[in-house]
C-alpha cells in the first residue's frame, strides 16, 4: 500500500470515494511527512494541525453518515502566505504584518473550504512576493533556490508534504517556483480567481495560481476557485467550465514555439531541453512552428515592470514612507521604482500590455498552445537569488493561461520545466493539452528524495 | 536646453526623478534611489521609443468572442 503522502490530490480523493482512505489518515500521513521534512526544507510558516484533523474527521463523519459531500471533501492543501485563511496568520512574510490573522477567508479560500477541502497550513513567501529569497529551500537539493514568491507552496508540493497549494503570480512566482521544486503549475488567465483577501502586488498583473503534481489536480482545484466575484472587479464574468471533466487529454493540433525569442537569453540546457521537447511533440503528431512574439522582450520587461512597480508603490506608499527599514532590498527597490515613473509613462506601459495581449489573443485564433522555456536557467544558489523571472513576463503581462510541466533535469540534476500558453479563459483546452502530454511524453511530476 | 533637447538624456532623467520621488514622496536620496533612478531611466527610454497609434486605449481588450457570459 503506497503511504498516503505519495497520492496525488485526485489520487486520495478516488481512494476516499472507494472507502480505501479517510480524510483523517490522510492529513495525519501528511503532517508526519511535514514533521520528518520541514526542519531542513523549511516551507511552511503555520501548520494547522488541529484544525485540519478536525475538518478532515468532519468530512469523514459526514461521508459515513450519507451526507452530500464537496468536490474536494477531504482533499488537503496548502495556501502562501499572501493568502487569506480565516484563524491562520497571514503575514506575507513581512515584519509589519507580524502576527496579523484574518477574520475572513480570501475568495478562492472560502470556496475551497465550502468544496470541502483540508486547510494544513500556510507556506513561506518572500517579503510581499517580491524577489527577496525565502528561508525555504529547494527539496531537490537544499542548498538550491526553490524560486519564488511562492517559495514554500513549491517546496511543499515538491517534497510530497501537500499534494496541493495555493500560490500568486504578478511576474513569474507560480511557474517558475514549480519549475524549480520538478512540479506543474498553472497561472490562469487574468482574473479567472479572484484576488480578493490576498495581499497585493499590482492590481494589473496579480494572478492566483495552483500548484500540484498533476494537471488533473490542477484542474479539479480550478473548477472550485474560479468565477467572478463582486470583490474583485479585475474578475469578469465568464462561465466556469468543468474543467476537470472537459480537460481529458487531447493532442493538441498546432503549436507555435517562440524560439528565437527565448532560446538565445536561455541557458545552454534549458535552450536544448526546450528545443528537444518540441521536437518531441512533432514526432507525436503535434504541428510545431516557429515564430515570434509582437514585441520585443526588453518592451515587455520596461512595460511590466514600470506598471508593476507603480501597483506596488501605490498600494504601499504611506506604510513604506514610515517604515522603510523594515521592507526587504528586492521590495524596498520595487517601491522606490514606482515613485519614479511618471504617470503618462505608466499608462504607455498599460497601452502595450492592451496591444500585446490583442497580438496574443490574434495568435490563439491559429494555435492550439504557445510553447516556450518556463525559466532562463536552472535554480540559483538559496541566498543569492529566486532567479530570473525574464521568461515569465510575457503571458502574465498579456494575461493570458499559462502552466508549467516537469520536462526533464538538468546535468546537477535539478528538474527543468517547459511553459504551454493558451488562449484568454481557454483553460479547458490548455489543461487537456498538458494532460496528453504528461499521459503521453512521460512530462510527469515527482515527488523530491529530499537529503539529509 | 529646450524640451525636445532632453529627450533620450539618462543621465539628466536619473537626477530628475530622483529629484521628484524626494519632491513629492519624501524618499530619501542615498544609493538605492540612484541606482534605482538609472534603471528607471533606462526603462523609460525603452518605453519612450515605443510609437503609439493616438486612440489606443490603456484597456485590456474583453475576452474573446464566446468566451463571456453576455457575449
Amino acid at each position: 500500500m503506497v503511504e498516503a503522502w505519495r497520492l496525488t490530490l485526485s489520487e486520495g480523493l478516488d481512494r476516499m470515494a472507494e472507502g480505501s482512505l479517510s480524510a483523517a489518515d490522510w492529513t495525519r500521513s501528511l503532517l508526519g511527512r511535514i514533521d520528518a521534512l520541514d526542519d531542513r526544507v523549511k516551507a511552511w510558516t503555520q501548520v494547522d494541525r488541529q484544525g485540519a484533523l478536525a475538518a478532515a474527521e468532519r468530512v469523514d463523519a459526514a461521508r459515513a453518515g450519507g451526507e452530500a459531500l464537496g468536490p474536494l471533501a477531504g482533499a488537503p492543501y496548502a495556501a502562501k502566505d499572501i493568502i487569506d485563511i480565516k484563524g491562520l496568520r497571514r503575514e506575507a512574510g513581512s515584519p509589519l504584518y507580524a502576527g496579523y490573522v484574518p477574520e475572513e477567508d480570501a475568495a478562492c479560500t472560502g470556496r475551497l473550504r465550502e468544496a470541502g477541502a483540508v486547510a494544513l497550513g500556510k507556506t513561506v513567501t518572500t517579503q510581499f512576493a517580491n524577489g527577496d529569497p525565502s528561508i525555504t529551500r529547494n527539496p531537490w537539493n537544499l542548498e538550491r533556490s526553490p524560486g519564488g514568491s511562492s517559495s514554500g507552496s513549491a517546496a511543499a508540493v515538491g517534497a510530497g508534504m501537500v499534494p496541493a497549494a495555493l500560490g500568486s503570480q504578478t511576474t513569474g512566482s507560480t511557474l517558475r517556483p514549480a519549475a524549480f521544486c520538478g512540479v506543474a503549475a498553472l497561472k490562469p488567465t487574468y482574473g479567472r480567481i479572484p484576488r480578493n483577501g490576498i495581499v497585493k502586488v499590482s492590481w494589473n498583473f496579480d494572478h492566483l495560481g495552483i500548484i500540484a503534481r498533476s494537471i488533473e489536480d490542477i484542474a479539479r482545484l480550478l473548477e472550485v476557485a474560479a468565477g467572478p466575484d463582486p470583490g474583485d472587479h479585475g474578475a469578469p464574468d465568464v462561465p466556469v467550465e468543468s474543467y476537470a471533466a472537459a480537460s481529458s487529454p487531447r493532442k493538441p493540433a498546432r503549436a507555435l514555439f517562440y524560439k528565437s525569442d527565448f532560446m538565445p537569453r536561455a541557458s545552454g540546457e534549458v535552450a536544448e531541453r526546450i528545443t528537444a521537447a518540441a521536437a518531441l511533440l512533432e514526432e507525436n503528431g503535434v504541428r510545431v512552428e516557429e515564430g515570434r512574439l509582437s514585441l520585443d522582450l526588453d518592451q515587455i520587461h520596461a512595460a511590466h515592470f514600470l506598471a508593476r512597480c507603480v501597483d506596488s508603490a501605490t498600494y504601499h506608499e504611506d506604510m513604506f514612507i514610515e517604515n522603510a527599514d523594515d521592507y526587504a532590498p528586492a521590495v524596498r527597490r520595487t517601491v522606490t521604482t514606482g515613485l519614479m515613473v511618471p504617470a503618462v509613462h505608466y499608462l504607455k506601459a498599460l497601452r502595450l500590455q492592451a496591444r500585446f495581449t490583442e497580438a496574443m489573443d490574434a495568435v490563439f485564433e491559429s494555435y492550439d498552445i504557445v510553447i516556450l522555456p518556463t525559466q532562463v536557467e536552472g535554480p540559483p544558489p538559496r541566498e543569492e537569488s529566486t532567479g530570473s523571472t525574464l521568461f515569465n513576463e510575457q503571458l502574465t503581462f498579456s494575461g493570458h493561461p499559462a502552466l508549467t510541466l516537469p520536462v526533464g533535469r538538468g546535468a546537477d540534476g535539478m528538474p527543468l520545466g517547459i511553459q504551454l500558453g493558451g488562449r484568454r479563459f481557454g483553460e479547458v483546452d490548455l489543461l487537456a493539452a498538458a494532460r496528453w502530454c504528461e499521459e503521453e511524453l512521460g512530462w510527469r511530476a515527482e515527488i523530491a528524495d529530499v537529503a539529509g | 536646453m529646450g524640451a525636445g533637447d532632453f529627450r533620450g538624456d539618462a543621465g539628466r532623467l536619473e537626477g530628475q526623478i530622483e529629484e521628484m520621488a524626494h519632491v513629492v514622496y519624501g524618499l530619501p536620496k542615498n544609493e538605492i534611489s540612484k541606482t534605482v533612478a538609472r534603471n528607471v531611466a533606462a526603462l523609460l527610454l525603452t518605453l519612450s521609443s515605443v510609437k503609439f497609434e493616438k486612440e489606443e486605449e490603456p484597456i485590456r481588450p474583453r475576452p474573446p468572442e464566446g468566451r463571456r457570459a453576455d457575449g
